[in-house]
């Protein structure tokens, strides 16, 4: 196998044009296909992509598709409501318009059914709520009064103590492209910016401007981690190398590997998503580690006299099969993901698992080829032989030629206190949870939940399954009966549903009289009234039902405080629906926050499987490597380390596992395993070679120690420039994947140097010993 | 002269000269509605029965029945009075209409299950009638003054040679941008109307078929609507034509609601 590997690499520094112009014509494809990458940020992308929760929800959207469209502005004023009040609404409304957002909604504009004199003759007339032509101080204080508490608006309009007040607009069916959107977003916030002035407090929300500001944060943050980045890794690789060039080789595998990703994701007709778009970081740290013991092993040959090609074979075929298989568990647990059966995560998963083996491919031909081509002179040396590298790799050489109990119980302790926190970890994800508290885009959304307006709609979708109409009386009075069951619950700010409508309906028929506003008696009622308030407002009431399809939805908003509020929740709504079902159609939870909370509960559910999963792919590709068992199950163990390291760390921090906690858990698990693969693959060389096990373990560690450290410095410091973003999933990706860099070397140079001292030694008597048995039974 | 759609789909089996050649496409569209509309003008009044058939996305069918009495207004525009027969809840629902050329209809409507009479006092043009395709602009008073015209063509419309006219909403209420009529060349009947939305993106199409001649009048059996744009459909079929069946101002005053079912 060695000998096919060196005459590989000779080929290879003998053919360099030919390699050169290969990779030039496989980038070349994979831009064309890169072009065709489209970016989706969209919230859809994060439900599961099938099963009857989707289904319903894809019937309900086909129904009304107006939840995810709504722009919301609330405004809080100092001032009395009145007539200046009413005039900064109305210019706020014009902007709405102005911008392209249809059926824009505020005091002004959203319609009331009223009975109504016309002419001498009793009249119904449906209206703007306040009527400009009528507008005084008094007459909008008494609109505002008369209908504080309305269902139909408190919570929509206003809050309920009428201090903020709401203008809500909507995208057209032409307009929900990411680009439109992001463009009637930025039109709408410049235009918002010249009605600030002290005494008023403006926020705009809904899931629009999420949607479209979310993206715009995501590409800050991402500039500043490949920005930071590249000049964090620039720094800590001229320390160790003192070689621009060879700093530039280190991103050389990084690249083309995230080009040719990004061309087979366009071909595909795979879209960008907010996890793929992590890809460009994953690779680079993984590219880069390699890169690095395999420069390292270049360097540590040219030091020991040989040519440029020769110190680049002899490198590459001595590391070609450590690389190959720390690009594989890397990649193994990153497919791992794939088990979790949802779009977005098994993208992430699969096209990071094969950015990860075109690194290498490219690390194995492109980077020898590229390095053979460094000019022949002296290296300097001085970057290889840094002090405090070789201080702590001589700390661990001594920790391992006198190994201790002590250490192994040390990390023991440490990893069974993280095991026994990490049981005690709170499963919690918020509907906002793609945002840190201090940004700037959730301080606002918070704020508007503050002043009492729900961002957030738990949806009962009600079809109707016979000749019975939904607005049969009996359908009704059940609908204001699930109403109150829901607006018990403190995690309800209010609702809406046809009831609502119907009985201001039947108010403004019937007028004062007795019974005025009660519900219909009779379906016969019901139906005449919407016909006649059809004749007025065609759309009355389409917002919660559309007659002539026989759907109806119950809208009712809730407060974000996270699944371990809004799970029991919407548990407690399904075990209403099933002691009390509807008279009439049948009725099913559903929307955006359902689906969402869906997802989510599902992925976390699938976290233990996919973790073992990866573990087991994991120990059983080290076990190929090594072809032992005993090697592969000793492999496992420094690994395990940095996961319940993690564990801890997150219960002290106060985090809670949620969907973009556990990818990270994937993620530290297959970067952890690189170092244990590179320090043990060269233990065995050693042991294989007839050295002792002390003998062994120095020269593992004096060979691999400083690229272990450095790729963990270059790792740990990456990662941590994601701490500063505005994104909980980067914060966590980064915060944690440091940590987890810093456990993983720890484990690898000090506590695993112990383990194999005391634990080699009776593994082999008993492998001798087995063999004695054999050979006697023989 | 006020005309609904379904009355413009009137005309009179006279030979009259076709529109100059010379015209600019402004004047020779509004002489074709014109001579559409003289022609659609003189049935006095008529009865009929109305079966309306709904297509929701799902495919799913509802049907609607009423019955529809209609008085040629001499000056102040045509009285409308629909009875709903079905479905069973709007049964004895009935819908009064005062066409007022240039000003905004009255409209009075029964209910039956309350035993009132409410005056409507502004109607939504753009909605919906009764959850159908057709909207009730659609399906009110079609006066030649309401649009600006334009001739945009001639086509063939089933083997039939058509005039295709143009014609632009003036009322700013209106849910459509612009409107193509189609007349066939030889008597001036509405054979199909394509609707335009805001956007100037066609909205639904409306289809007169199966046209057949009462007397002197040629009236369509059937009349879909067809969305483009959400795929539901509206097909409205007619039956038990009366022309001249001596209705009076008094089947359409108010009191005439109660008497309607």
């Amino acid at each position: 196998m060695r000998a096919g590997r060196d005459r590989y690499f000779h080929w290879l520094v003998r053919h360099r044009p030919t390699v050169l112009i290969g990779c030039a014509v496989l980038l070349t494809a994979s831009l064309a296909g890169a072009r065709r990458v489209r970016v989706d940020y969209t919230i859809e992308q994060l439900f599961p992509a099938r099963g009857q929760t989707r289904e319903t929800f894809d019937h309900y959207k086909g129904a009304f598709s107006k939840e995810d469209t709504r722009f919301s502005l609330v405004w809080r004023d100092a001032r009395p409501p009145g007539v200046d009040l009413f005039r900064d609404l109305q210019r706020a409304a014009r902007h709405f318009e102005e911008v392209g957002l249809e059926d824009v909604h505020w005091i002004g504009s959203v319609t009331v059914a009223e009975a109504e004199e016309v002419e001498g003759e009793t009249g119904l007339r449906v209206h703007a709520l306040i009527e400009e032509p009528r507008l005084s101080d008094e007459y909008v204080r008494d609109i505002l009064s008369r209908y504080r508490d309305d269902n139909l608006y408190r919570g929509y309009l206003w809050n309920p103590d009428q201090t903020a007040f709401a203008i809500h607009g909507y995208l057209g069916d032409q307009n929900t492209d990411d680009r439109t959107r992001r463009e009637i977003e930025e039109a709408l916030t410049a235009r918002l910016e010249t009605l600030d002035r002290d005494g008023i407090e403006l926020a705009l929300g809904g899931i629009p401007v999420i949607r479209s500001r979310l993206p715009k944060n995501l590409e800050a943050d991402q500039m500043l981690f490949l920005g930071g980045g590249f000049v964090l890794f620039f720094v800590i690789l001229f320390l160790f190398f003192r070689h621009v060039g060879q700093i530039a080789l280190c991103v050389a595998t990084a690249i083309p590997a995230y080009l040719v990703t990004i061309g087979f994701m366009g071909f595909a007709g795979i879209s960008i998503t907010v996890l793929t778009s992590f890809i460009p970081i994953i690779i680079l740290v993984v590219g880069v580690s390699d890169s690095i013991h395999l420069l390292a092993r270049y360097r540590s040959g040219r030091r020991d006299g040989r040519d440029g090609k020769d110190a680049v074979v002899e490198a590459f075929t001595h590391l070609s099969t450590p690389c190959l298989y720390t690009s594989l568990t890397t990649a193994v647990g990153f497919l791992s993901l794939v088990g979790t059966r949802i779009g977005i995560v098994m993208e992430f998963g699969a096209f990071t698992a094969v950015a990860i083996l075109l690194a290498f491919g490219f690390g194995m031909t492109l980077l020898p080829v590229l390095l053979s081509l460094c000019p022949e002179r002296r290296l300097d040396d001085r970057g290889l032989s840094f002090r405090w590298l070789e201080r702590t790799v001589e700390w661990a050489v001594a920790l391992a030629m006198r190994p201790s109990r002590h250490v192994i119980a040390a990390f023991s302790l440490v990893g069974v206190a993280g095991l026994a926190a990490g049981l005690t970890l709170r499963t919690n994800t918020l509907l906002l949870d793609d945002l840190r508290p201090h940004s700037g885009l959730i301080r606002d959304l918070r704020w508007v939940e503050a002043q009492g307006f729900g961002l957030f709609q738990v949806v009962l979708y009600l079809t109707q399954t016979d000749e019975r109409e939904l607005h049969d009386p009996e359908a009704l009075r059940w609908m204001e009966r699930f109403q109150r069951f829901a607006e018990r619950d403190p995690l309800v700010l209010g609702s809406l549903a046809l009831p609502d409508f119907v009985r201001q309906l039947r108010g403004a028929a019937v007028g004062d009289e007795a019974g005025g506003t009660d519900l219909p008696q009779s379906t016969e009622e019901s139906s005449q009234l919407l016909f006649m308030a059809s004749l007025e407002d065609a759309d009355f009431a389409e917002v919660v039902y559309h007659q002539s399809d026989g759907e109806a939805q119950i809208i009712v908003s809730v407060l974000d405080k996270g699944s371990t509020v809004i799970l029991p929740f919407l548990e407690r709504v399904e075990r209403y629906l099933a002691e009390d079902p509807p008279p009439v159609g049948s009725a099913v939870p559903t929307g955006t926050v359902y689906l969402l909370q869906s997802y989510q509960a599902r992925i976390l559910e699938s976290f233990l499987p996919s973790i073992v999963i990866a573990l087991v792919l994991i120990t059983g590709i080290m076990v190929y490597m090594f072809r032992s068992l005993r090697y592969g199950l000793l492999a496992v163990v420094p690994n395990l380390f940095p996961l319940l390291v993690l564990l801890g760390v997150m219960r002290l921090c106060s985090f809670d596992l949620k969907p973009s906690t556990i990818l990270v858990f994937s993620i530290a698990f297959g970067i952890a395993a690189d170092d244990t693969i590179h320090f043990l693959g060269r233990f065995k060389m050693a042991i294989e070679a007839g050295w002792g096990v002390p003998e062994a373990l120095v020269e593992s560690l004096r060979d691999a120690g400083p690229a272990i450290l450095m790729t963990s410095l270059v790792v740990g410091g990456g990662f941590s420039l994601l701490i500063g973003s505005q994104f909980e999933v980067l914060f966590l990706v980064g915060l944690m994947t440091t940590v987890s860099a810093v456990a993983a070397v720890c484990a690898d140079l000090f506590a695993f140097p112990s383990i194999l001292a005391f634990a080699w030694p009776a593994l082999e008597r008993r492998r001798q010993r087995t063999g004695q048995v054999q050979e006697t039974t023989r | 002269m006020n005309k609904h759609v379904w009355l413009m789909a009137l005309s009179l089996p006279l030979a009259v000269p076709g529109p100059s050649l010379a015209q600019s496409p402004e004047d020779r569209g509004r002489t074709i509605a014109v001579e559409a509309d003289r022609r659609a003008s003189g049935y006095g009044d008529l009865r009929a029965r109305l079966t309306m058939v709904l297509r929701n996305r799902h495919g799913e069918e509802r049907v609607r029945q009423m019955r529809i009495r209609i008085l040629e207004g001499m000056a102040g525009g045509d009285r409308t009075l629909l009875v709903f027969d079905r479905p069973r809840d709007l049964s004895g629902t009935a819908l009064l209409t005062h066409a007022n050329p240039g000003a905004s209809d009255d409209q009075w409507l029964y209910l039956p299950a309350l035993k009132r009479v409410k005056r409507i006092a502004t109607s939504s043009q753009s909605g919906s009638f009764m959850g159908s395709e057709f909207a009730y602009e659609d399906i009110g008073s079609q006066e030649v003054g309401k649009y600006r015209y334009r001739f945009h063509g001639e086509d063939t419309l089933d083997q039939q040679a058509c005039l295709v006219v143009e014609r632009v909403p003036l009322d700013s209420s209106s849910g459509y941008s612009r409107q193509l009529v189609w007349f066939d060349r030889e008597a001036y009947r509405v054979l199909q109307i394509e609707y335009y939305d805001p956007d100037g993106d066609r909205l639904k199409t409306l289809r007169l078929r199966g046209y057949q001649r009462y007397d002197q009048h040629w009236r369509p059996d059937e009349m879909e609507m067809v969305n483009s744009q959400t795929g539901k459909s509206t097909t409205i079929v007619w039956q038990e034509y009366e022309f001249d069946s001596g209705l009076s101002e008094r089947d359409f005053d108010r009191s005439a609601l109660h008497r309607a079912r």
